[in-house]
């Protein structure tokens, strides 16, 4: 058996070393993952129902499918809207994460603090803060979500200016202004991260030689910083635009989870998730397709 | 190890102090963005119960106490099931889930971005597709599956189902990509067998990567308490815990919840402050000679 192992061709070996790593995680990934998937695809075909038997269904067809488009107009108007919330939303978030993250990249004193801190958002946003302050006036509006964060308008900060003496039409624009940074550097935090660790890829020497060769920094962000990023940047793309497709604030998630755990209609919410999804997997092709020619990689 | 290393490069060209001021003030100023609800949660933890339920609400504290510190203590002591109970198992949850999902998520992502196999871009298009699925909807069967496999109620449920995530993968598979072939290949040449090489090439050389997913997955996991899955007390994670202790009387144990959710925020603050260091650290000296 040893014997034959050594004689088998190399790259079959890499073929059969390849499937012994992914094995263990795809056990996982059929058992806990795929199979809950094809479940609740066929559940997207039933009008399952919750009896004191337990889960029933009978086969209904493409009704649930037919319905959601043809009947319920809630569905296909917050598709649109959280496709084009997710169109100005992904471009603003990369670039503000980037640029935090190129700021985070240089050295200064307390950097690590600053860099926690950027990352703050991660921790909270999936923490219990989110649930145990739901009662508070203040954090009303702290649960996160593409539609905005309404802290600074919950009237603390209001109080504040006012105390202060401006006006209230500025405190409005102020306001309005503050939300909306807070609520990009509430869903950047992973992004920032990955940013930061794509960015120490980077070798060194690039810099330096391109330095020598008379380069400054604002050229060499162009020509080395944003190029040698790009395998980081459609990561980050594709992250970000999962992450804005299933936050939980999204109108057309809301829609799910509603149709499955308030009204009890699992074929109906399957139905719509799978549809969901194969449109967030065609749109994420389309960008993935359009991206991919634009990627460098580092290969010497 | 066997990591390639390069001297650190030269005196970099220094910023005038000008420069790192504005750099400074502009980090601290989103800083402030990204920090105020743990700030404001900290201040809320020290407030007296009369500035509590003053309304609006005040960002400064007049009096600040431990009162609200003392009193979930005090209410965590009188539970049946000891507050280290809970501690311990959150511990174990966390730390498990996140040693199963990098190790398992990593190794498989190695020959995806380097091997090729049969059915390897239909399981790369399973795996970004999985991704995107709503979670919601796979919970009912996930559920139903759980208790098929007698795995509810135990600690297994909180930790098995990891081995199979995604997020993990794709972003593992995503850096893996960016290693020069040429490291590989010297390995390979120089006689190491693909799990040698695995685990002292690829590993050490992704530090980054890799802290990057403990990271992602140890907030996580900290933070996952699906109550579906664990009905006995002694099971509980810390998070479980603390939501019932707050849950119980949101009014008067507003101060409570502060605390205890400043309290469950430390960890895993303490955890990015002590890894972000070896995101950075070591791709600094790692090259290519």
């Amino acid at each position: 058996m040893i014997r034959r192992w050594k004689l088998v061709p190399y790259e079959k070996k890499k073929q059969v070393y390849g499937l012994m790593f992914v094995f263990p995680w795809i056990l996982g990934f059929i058992l806990f993952f795929l199979k809950p998937m094809i479940v609740s695809f066929k559940y997207a075909f039933q009008n399952l129902e919750m009896t004191p038997q337990g889960l029933k269904g009978a086969y209904v067809g493409l009704d649930n499918f037919k319905y959601a488009l043809y009947k319920d107009p809630a569905f296909i108007r917050e598709g649109v809207n959280s496709l084009v919330n997710m169109l100005y939303s992904v471009p603003l978030i990369i670039v503000y994460s980037l640029f935090v993250a190129v700021l985070l990249k240089n050295k200064f004193r307390g950097r690590g603090l600053m860099r926690a801190v950027s990352f703050l958002p991660v921790i909270i946003a999936s923490g219990v803060l989110m649930q145990i302050l739901k009662e508070d006036v203040f954090s009303q509006g702290m649960r996160g979500g593409v539609e905005s964060v309404y802290l600074f308008s919950g009237g603390g900060l209001d109080g504040v200016l006012t105390e202060l003496g401006f006006g209230q039409q500025l405190i409005g624009v102020f306001n309005n202004v503050i939300s909306r940074i807070f609520d990009l550097t509430w869903r950047s935090g992973v992004q920032v991260l990955l940013f930061l660790a794509g960015l120490h890829t980077i070798p060194d020497y690039l810099y330096e030689s391109s330095s020598l060769e008379g380069a400054r920094k604002w050229e060499q962000f162009w020509k080395i910083t944003l190029p040698m990023l790009t395998p980081m940047m459609l990561l980050n793309i594709v992250y970000t635009i999962i992450d804005t497709f299933t936050d939980y604030g999204n109108g057309v998630i809301l829609m799910i989870y509603n149709a499955a755990f308030s009204q009890v209609r699992f074929g109906y919410s399957s139905a719509m998730a799978w549809m969901y999804c194969l449109a967030i997997a065609v749109f994420l092709g389309v960008v993935y397709l359009f991206l991919k020619k634009r990627i460098v990689y580092l290969q010497d | 190890m066997f990591r390639i290393q390069k001297k650190k490069a030269g005196a970099k060209a220094r910023r005038s102090l000008g420069g790192n001021i504005i750099i400074f003030g502009i980090i601290a100023l989103l800083g402030v963005f990204s920090a105020f609800p743990f700030i404001f949660a900290l201040i809320t933890s020290f407030k007296p119960i009369n500035e509590l339920l003053q309304f609006p609400p005040r960002l400064i504290v007049r009096r600040p106490t431990f009162d609200n510190y003392e009193s979930l203590f005090q209410i965590a002591s009188n539970m049946w099931v000891p507050l280290t109970r809970y501690i311990f198992n959150t511990v174990i949850v966390a730390v498990l889930g996140t040693v199963f999902h990098v190790l398992f998520a990593s190794m498989a992502a190695y020959p995806l971005a380097k091997h090729k196999f049969p059915g390897k871009k239909a399981l790369f298009s399973i795996i970004v597709m999985a991704l995107m699925f709503v979670p919601q909807v796979t919970f009912i069967p996930q559920f139903i599956l759980m208790a098929n496999l007698k795995l509810v109620n135990t600690y297994g449920a909180l930790i098995l189902p990891w081995i199979g995530a995604s997020l993990g993968l794709f972003l593992m598979k995503q850096f893996i990509e960016q290693l020069p072939d040429a490291i590989l290949e010297a390995s390979r040449i120089d006689g190491a067998n693909e799990f040698r090489t695995f685990f002292q090439i690829v590993l050490p050389n992704c530090i980054p990567a890799v802290m990057t997913v403990v990271i992602f997955q140890f907030v996580n996991l900290w933070n996952y308490a699906p109550k579906e899955l664990i009905y006995s007390e002694s099971l509980k994670v810390f998070k479980m815990a603390l939501e019932q202790i707050a849950a119980s009387d949101p009014i008067a144990r507003m101060g409570a919840g502060a605390a205890a959710s400043v309290i469950l925020m430390i960890p895993p603050i303490i955890i990015f402050v002590l890894l972000q260091r070896k995101v950075v650290e070591t791709m600094t000296f790692a090259g290519i000679k």
